[in-house]
């Protein structure tokens, strides 16, 4: 019973310890004299920290020390029971060398995909390669549309009217037009390979009235001459129109707008597309009073999109 | 063909492999005795519809049943392949009736398409996920693997059935020659977790208590939890856990279990990852239910050597062992892989290809 009577009263030495420690150190010594440490190590530690107290006196507080005195008996106390077996339960399912990132995915839509050669998962699953990486094919197939675009670039701009092309054996005046028909084209006017043609209209238009009808009406047969010819020789078909008539390419059929242009929002993909501004004009404004005074201009008509 | 060459078989056992070499071959079979002594004499629903199957993926073949069933006689023709229709019998899975066409079909004339409809998972055969992860892998060790596909569009489960499942295969000049020697060490293990027409976690709970047993060896582990819901689930209820090993080399090795009646999903689960470990500690680059599948290609492979190393063979291979040596004359050495490890009861089987080459396919 005596054991049992030290334990309680070094427990209840612990417990004042601890709730002292938060009056901020009124009677230090009065409770450093109170504590009944019986067990030697506490007395140990507690030289030690006075000694260590002693060297710290300079740069913390009282309250400071008392924290630390107290930290320090409370290890000292549990110190003998730290051999206990400890069991550790964890959670195998929650598998925390499984990253879900995109490689386990493409893994995983590697594995279940019922193609047997994009199962087998010999290469090294990339990351975001594919989306960086170009394959082969892809740069075989961008060198394409670059050797097209850069094709059809030359034959506007060098190939067919290339004024400084001495082979051409232009005239000084179709030198003048051509050059400036490639300088209104880098200028963005006009579309590639359709510059001259606008300076020479825009000459047309200079000209007198008889002069410019009397060309009007010789492009016109030119036109109408080409057009038999191409259906004579059987090489027409109506998807070429365009083709043979210049004035008809840059016409472009313009998407039909749809419905009756009344209500809020644009309906799109399934899905009735509304910004803030359409639900508070719907709702009305939430400012109510405040705004009201700039409101009343009157139901604002928003721009069609 | 001359009428001497039709070699003679009894009894049902090892039917099918027996057919296929039969239809590869070239020479005649006549299989006798089949279940004589039984209550039900001849041959079952399930073997008729197999007879069925080859009669529709090849061409010119005339197969000959006596009157009680109990002897066949079958010609072989050419293997057509092509896009084709089955519907098997629910006494059997889809496996019974894959593993023959995936044998054959890498042959054909043209690219076989085939659809099987019945029970996709059973006890007795691999399932159709086994296949697709395990069996179609092996066929690419051979050079076929552009074009190879399995596609479960639905599952069944049996009693009731009601799975689909479609196979393609490109078709081969020649199958190439299999040097194949160092099994290497297991680097991965999947699983494929389904459940249909039952609690979805049932699939989880098979999950769980098999990382339970597998997390302990390798990090690398990954179990799918396949679902299939509504009409792509079949008629019946049913759930099933297939389990494959990838080594170093890209040897598989592979398990499985489905579900019986009063056994709970984690035991079924257990009984599965115990017998893939078992699988494993057999050793060798192949398990043992693909046996006969490898060493069938070895023999078609180039006149060259082909080696191999697996387990000791079961039964089943030993008997398809003895029927090459009697179709296509080829014989094969086996020598333990090891001499001097006494307990490794790996063997190293070589032999030398026929070199078979694809006459039947279309050239245009």
């Amino acid at each position: 019973m005596s054991d049992h009577d030290e334990l309680l009263s070094i427990l209840q030495a612990h417990g004042q310890k601890f709730l002292s420690s938060f009056d901020g150190g009124i009677s230090t010594s009065r409770r450093k004299g109170n504590v009944q440490s019986s067990i030697e190590e506490i007395e140990e530690e507690e030289e030690e920290d006075e000694e260590w107290q002693g060297i710290q006196t300079n740069s913390i507080s009282e309250s400071d020390e008392d924290l630390d005195e107290n930290d320090d008996d409370f290890t000292a106390a549990s110190s003998s029971t730290s051999d206990a077996n400890v069991i550790v339960f964890s959670d195998k399912t929650a598998a925390p060398n499984q990253k879900w990132d995109a490689t386990t995915k493409l893994q995983g839509k590697a594995f279940m995909s019922s193609k047997i050669s994009k199962m087998r998962e010999n290469t090294l699953p990339h990351t975001k390669n594919p989306t960086l990486e170009e394959t082969e094919e892809d740069l075989k197939e961008r060198s394409n549309i670059q050797n097209d675009a850069l094709l059809h670039k030359l034959v506007h701009t060098q190939l067919l009217s290339g004024s400084l092309n001495p082979e051409l054996e232009l005239t000084p005046a179709q030198r003048r037009k051509a050059l400036s028909g490639r300088i209104v084209e880098l200028a963005g006017d006009a579309k590639l390979g359709r510059g001259e043609r606008l300076v020479r209209t825009a000459e047309h238009n200079k000209a007198s009235k008889r002069v410019r009808e009397g060309l009007v009406q010789k492009q016109k047969e030119r036109k109408a001459a080409r057009l038999e010819e191409t259906k004579n020789l059987g090489n027409y078909h109506p998807t070429l129109k365009r083709l043979l008539d210049p004035d008809l390419e840059t016409a472009k059929p313009k998407k039909r707008v749809r419905g009756l242009q009344m209500g809020v929002g644009s309906f799109k993909d399934g899905t009735l597309r509304l910004s803030r501004r359409e639900i508070d004009s719907v709702q009305g404004h939430k400012g109510g009073t405040s705004g009201r005074g700039s409101g009343r201009g009157g139901w604002k008509k928003r721009p069609r999109k | 063909m001359a009428v001497g060459s039709v070699l003679e078989y009894s009894s049902h056992k090892y039917f099918r492999h027996r057919l296929v070499l039969s239809i590869l071959s070239g020479k005649p079979v006549k299989i006798t005795g089949i279940r004589s002594e039984d209550k039900n004499p001849g041959l079952r629903d399930f073997e008729v519809n197999l007879l069925r199957l080859l009669e529709k993926v090849t061409n010119g073949t005339v197969i000959e049943i006596s009157v009680t069933g109990t002897a066949i006689l079958l010609k072989p023709g050419i293997i057509a392949g092509g896009p084709l229709i089955h519907d098997c019998p629910l006494s059997r899975s889809v496996g019974y009736f894959l593993e023959p066409i995936i044998m054959l079909a890498p042959f054909a004339k043209r690219p076989v398409q085939l659809t099987l409809r019945g029970i996709t998972t059973d006890d007795n055969d691999l399932s159709a996920d086994l296949i697709r992860t395990v069996t179609l892998p092996h066929l690419q060790l051979f050079g076929i693997s552009d074009g190879l596909e399995l596609r479960i569009k639905k599952r069944g489960a049996p009693p009731g059935g009601g799975g689909e499942v479609q196979f393609l295969c490109p078709i081969v000049k020649q199958v190439k020659t299999l040097n194949f020697v160092e099994p290497g060490k297991i680097k991965r293990i999947r699983g494929i977790s389904h459940a249909v027409r039952v609690n979805p976690q049932f699939s989880n709970r098979m999950i769980e208590s098999a990382r339970s047993i597998l997390n302990r060896y390798i990090p690398d582990i990954y179990l799918y939890s396949d679902v299939y819901k509504g009409e792509e689930s079949g008629k019946s209820p049913g759930y099933a856990l297939s389990l494959l090993a990838e080594s170093t080399t890209s040897a598989l090795f592979c398990s499985e279990a489905t579900s019986k009646p009063g056994v709970a999903p984690e035991d079924i689960a257990l009984q599965a990852t115990r017998a893939l470990l078992s699988e494993i500690s057999k050793g060798g680059c192949v398990d043992e239910k693909h046996q006969s599948l490898v060493l069938f290609m070895m023999v078609l492979g180039s006149e060259d050597v082909g080696r191999c190393r697996m387990s000791e063979p079961t039964p089943r291979t030993i008997q398809f062992l003895r029927d090459i040596r009697d179709f296509f004359g080829t014989s094969f050495k086996i020598t333990p892989s090891d001499p001097t490890k006494l307990e490794s009861s790996d063997l190293v089987y070589s032999c030398y290809g026929t070199g078979y080459v694809n006459a039947n396919r279309e050239l245009a």
